[in-house]
C-alpha cells in the first residue's frame, strides 16, 4: 500500500470518527496522556509484585497467627531458625547441586547438540522441532510421562536396565537417586529450548569468520574452541543466567514427581519455602527462606546488569 | 579418507535416531499405554503394543478429571488473562516508546521489575493478601496478577521503537486522531509481536501449575493440569491406573500439540525471541 493510500484511508477514517460517541473522544484523549495508558500496568506491578516484596520482608520477622490472623514481630527468630536448620541446609545444599548440574549438563548439552543439529537438513530440523515439544507442554504432563516411565516396580526404564544386565533402580522413590531424576526430567524438558537458542546464536556468528579459519587451515575442534566459543559467549551468558535463576526458583518438577522425596534427598528451595507455610504453617519462615532466595536470584539479575553486553561480546 | 566419512555418516544417523528416540518414545509410551487394559499396562516385562486397543480409558479419564469444569476453568483463566494482558500491555508500551514523561525512568522500572523477581520468592504475601482480600478461590486471583508482565510491555517496546517517526507524523499531519494512529498504523505494524505474545501468554497460562495449585485452597477455580495430575495422585501408589492417568494426559496436552503442529516456526521462535531480544 503507497503512502497515498494509506493517507487516504486515514482522512475517511478522520471523517467517520467525528460522529463518534463520547467513549471514542475518551478514548482519544487518553492515548496522549501516558500516565493513563500506563495506569493498569502499573497499578497491578506496584500491587502484585513491589509490594508483596516488603510485605515479605516484614512478614520475615513476624510469626503469622492462623487463627487470629495476625503478625507479632519475633525480630530475627526465623532467619535464626533456618540457619541452625539441618533440613534447610541439606535443601540448600540440594539447591546449589541441582544448579550446578543443571547448568553445566544442560550448556554443555545444549551447546553440543545445537552445534550437531544446526545444518539445516529435513532430518536435523525434525529433531529440533520434535526435541522442543516437551518445552510448550505442562510440567504435569512431563511429570506424569516420567513418573510412569520410571515406576520402580514395572515402569520401562528399568526394563531397559534389566535387559541391557543392570539392577533395577527406584529412581524418584529412593533418597540416592531421587535428586538425580528429578535433574533427568527437568533436563528433558528444557533441552530442546537451549538447543534451540544455542542454534538461533550459531546462526548469527557471520560466515566470513568461518572462511578466515578454513583458508588459515585451522582444525576442526581448533575452530570450535578458538571461534564458536567465543563468539557464541553472549548466547551462552544468557543461558547460564536463566539457568540459574529457573534452577534456583524449580518447584514444579519437584511438587509433582518426588515432594521433597525421603530425609529432603530432591527438597529444593522454592519447594522448602511452600513446605513451611502451607503444609506446616510457618510463615514467617517461609517468608524468611523466600527472602534468602530473592538475594541468591537478585544477585545474578545485578551480575547479569553488570557484565552482560560488556565482557561477552568479542565482535 | 571416503572410509571416514561414510564411518561419520553411520555416526550420525546413529545419534540422530538416538536423539529421535529419547524425544519421541516417552510420548509413544504415553499413548500406547493410554489405550491398553488396566492389567495390560501395569504388566512387567511391559508389552510395546497393546495386545488390544481399548479407547475406553478415555471416557474413564473424563470423568475422573472433571473436564468439563476444570477446562471451563482453564478456558477463562487463560483467555482472559490473554486478553486483558494485551489490553493493558499495548497502551503500556506505546507510552514508554513514543512519549516522554515525568517519571518515565522510574516508571520502566517498576514494570521491569517481574523479570527480576520470581514469584517463588513473592508467592506467600500474595497468598496472606489474597485471604485478607477474601480472593482466594476466584477467578480474579488468578487472572489480576498477569494481567501486567514486564516482559510482554518490554518486548512491544522494542517493537513500538522500531516504528519510524515519519509515518506516524504523515498520519497525525493528516488530521488523524490518536486513536486512528494507533489502529490504523502502528497495530498493523507490530502485530508479529502482538501475536508471539499473546501466544506465549496463551502456553504459560494453560500449562501454569505452581500458581494455580499455591494460591487455591479448594477446587473452585483449579484448572486441568491440576485435575489430571490429581488422576494418580488420589489413589495409592500401587493402585494408580496408569491407562486412565496416561488417556487424560494426552487429552490435556492434545490442544498444545495441535497448535504447535499447525504453527511449529511461530512457536519456536515465540519463545526464543522472548529470550534473546
Amino acid at each position: 500500500m503507497s503512502m497515498n493510500d494509506t493517507t487516504a484511508t486515514l482522512s475517511r477514517e478522520r471523517l467517520e470518527l467525528k460522529e463518534r460517541s463520547w467513549f471514542y473522544k475518551a478514548l482519544n484523549t487518553a492515548l496522549k496522556c501516558p500516565y493513563v495508558l500506563i495506569a493498569p500496568a502499573i497499578i497491578v506491578a506496584l500491587w502484585m509484585v513491589i509490594y508483596p516484596i516488603f510485605f515479605g520482608l516484614y512478614a520475615s520477622f513476624t510469626k503469622w497467627d492462623m487463627f487470629t490472623k495476625s503478625f507479632t514481630w519475633v525480630g530475627l527468630a526465623n532467619y535464626k531458625f533456618l540457619l541452625v536448620s539441618e533440613d534447610f541446609w541439606k535443601t540448600m545444599g540440594n539447591t546449589l547441586l541441582y544448579m550446578v548440574v543443571f547448568v553445566l549438563a544442560g550448556i554443555s548439552l545444549n551447546v553440543l547438540l545445537g552445534v550437531f543439529l544446526n545444518k539445516n537438513k529435513p532430518a536435523h530440523n525434525l529433531i529440533q522441532t520434535i526435541m522442543f515439544t516437551p518445552h510448550i507442554i505442562s510440567f504435569v504432563s512431563v511429570a506424569l510421562i516420567w513418573l510412569w516411565l520410571m515406576q520402580p516396580a514395572n515402569g520401562i526404564l528399568n526394563y531397559v536396565l534389566n535387559i541391557l544386565g543392570l539392577k533395577s533402580s527406584y529412581w524418584y522413590r529412593s533418597a540416592d537417586s531421587s535428586l538425580l531424576s528429578i535433574l533427568i526430567v527437568a533436563l528433558w524438558k528444557g533441552m530442546g529450548y537451549g538447543v534451540l537458542v544455542v542454534i538461533s546464536g550459531l546462526r548469527s556468528i557471520p560466515q566470513y569468520v568461518y572462511e578466515a579459519a578454513r583458508l588459515d587451515k585451522s582444525s576442526k575442534p581448533n575452530t570450535f574452541f578458538k571461534i564458536t566459543l567465543p563468539l557464541l559467549s553472549p548466547t551462552l551468558f544468557f543461558l547460564i543466567v536463566t539457568s540459574v535463576v529457573s534452577s534456583f526458583c524449580t518447584y514444579d518438577v519437584v511438587a509433582l514427581m518426588t515432594k521433597g522425596g525421603t530425609d529432603n534427598s530432591s527438597n529444593l528451595l522454592a519447594y522448602y519455602i511452600y513446605q513451611q507455610g502451607f503444609l506446616f504453617g510457618h510463615f514467617g519462615r517461609a517468608m524468611a527462606a523466600s527472602m534468602i532466595l530473592l538475594v541468591m536470584t537478585s544477585v545474578i539479575s545485578f551480575l547479569n546488569f553488570k557484565f552482560a553486553g560488556k565482557e561477552v561480546h568479542y565482535q | 579418507m571416503k572410509k571416514e566419512s561414510i564411518l561419520g555418516k553411520i555416526v550420525e544417523c546413529v545419534f540422530l535416531a538416538f536423539l529421535f528416540l529419547l524425544f519421541v518414545f516417552p510420548f509413544y509410551w504415553m499413548l500406547i499405554t493410554s489405550l491398553k487394559t488396566t492389567l495390560e499396562a501395569v504388566q512387567f516385562p511391559p508389552t510395546l503394543w497393546p495386545s488390544k486397543l481399548i479407547f475406553a480409558n478415555y471416557a474413564d479419564a473424563w470423568k475422573a478429571a472433571g473436564f468439563v469444569k476444570y477446562g471451563k476453568n482453564t478456558i477463562i483463566i487463560t483467555f482472559a488473562a490473554v486478553a486483558l494482558q494485551l489490553i493493558a500491555s499495548v497502551p503500556a508500551a506505546f507510552a514508554f516508546a513514543r512519549m516522554n514523561f515525568r517519571g518515565k525512568k522510574l516508571f520502566f522500572t517498576i514494570i521491569l521489575s517481574d523479570m527480576m523477581i520470581p514469584i517463588q520468592a513473592i508467592f506467600i504475601p500474595i497468598f496472606l493478601m489474597y485471604s485478607r482480600l477474601g480472593w482466594l478461590n476466584t477467578y480474579r486471583s488468578m487472572i489480576i496478577p498477569f494481567i501486567y508482565s514486564g516482559y510482554s510491555i518490554f518486548f512491544m517496546h522494542n517493537a513500538f521503537m522500531q516504528v519510524s517517526n515519519e509515518v506516524l507524523e504523515a498520519a497525525r499531519l493528516d488530521g488523524s486522531s490518536e486513536l486512528a494512529v494507533m489502529f490504523k498504523v502502528i497495530m498493523p505494524m507490530i502485530k508479529p509481536v502482538i501475536i508471539t505474545l499473546a501466544l506465549l501468554c496463551f502456553v504459560r497460562r494453560w500449562n501454569d501449575y505452581f500458581w494455580n495449585t499455591v494460591l487455591t485452597t479448594n477446587d473452585t477455580v483449579r484448572t486441568l493440569p491440576i485435575a489430571i495430575n490429581a488422576i494418580t495422585e488420589a489413589k495409592d501408589e500401587l493402585l494408580r491406573r496408569w491407562d486412565v492417568s496416561m488417556a487424560g494426559n494426552v487429552m490435556l496436552m492434545a490442544p498444545l500439540l495441535i497448535l504447535y503442529t499447525v504453527a511449529s516456526k511461530r512457536i519456536k521462535s515465540a519463545f526464543v525471541y522472548s529470550g534473546i531480544k
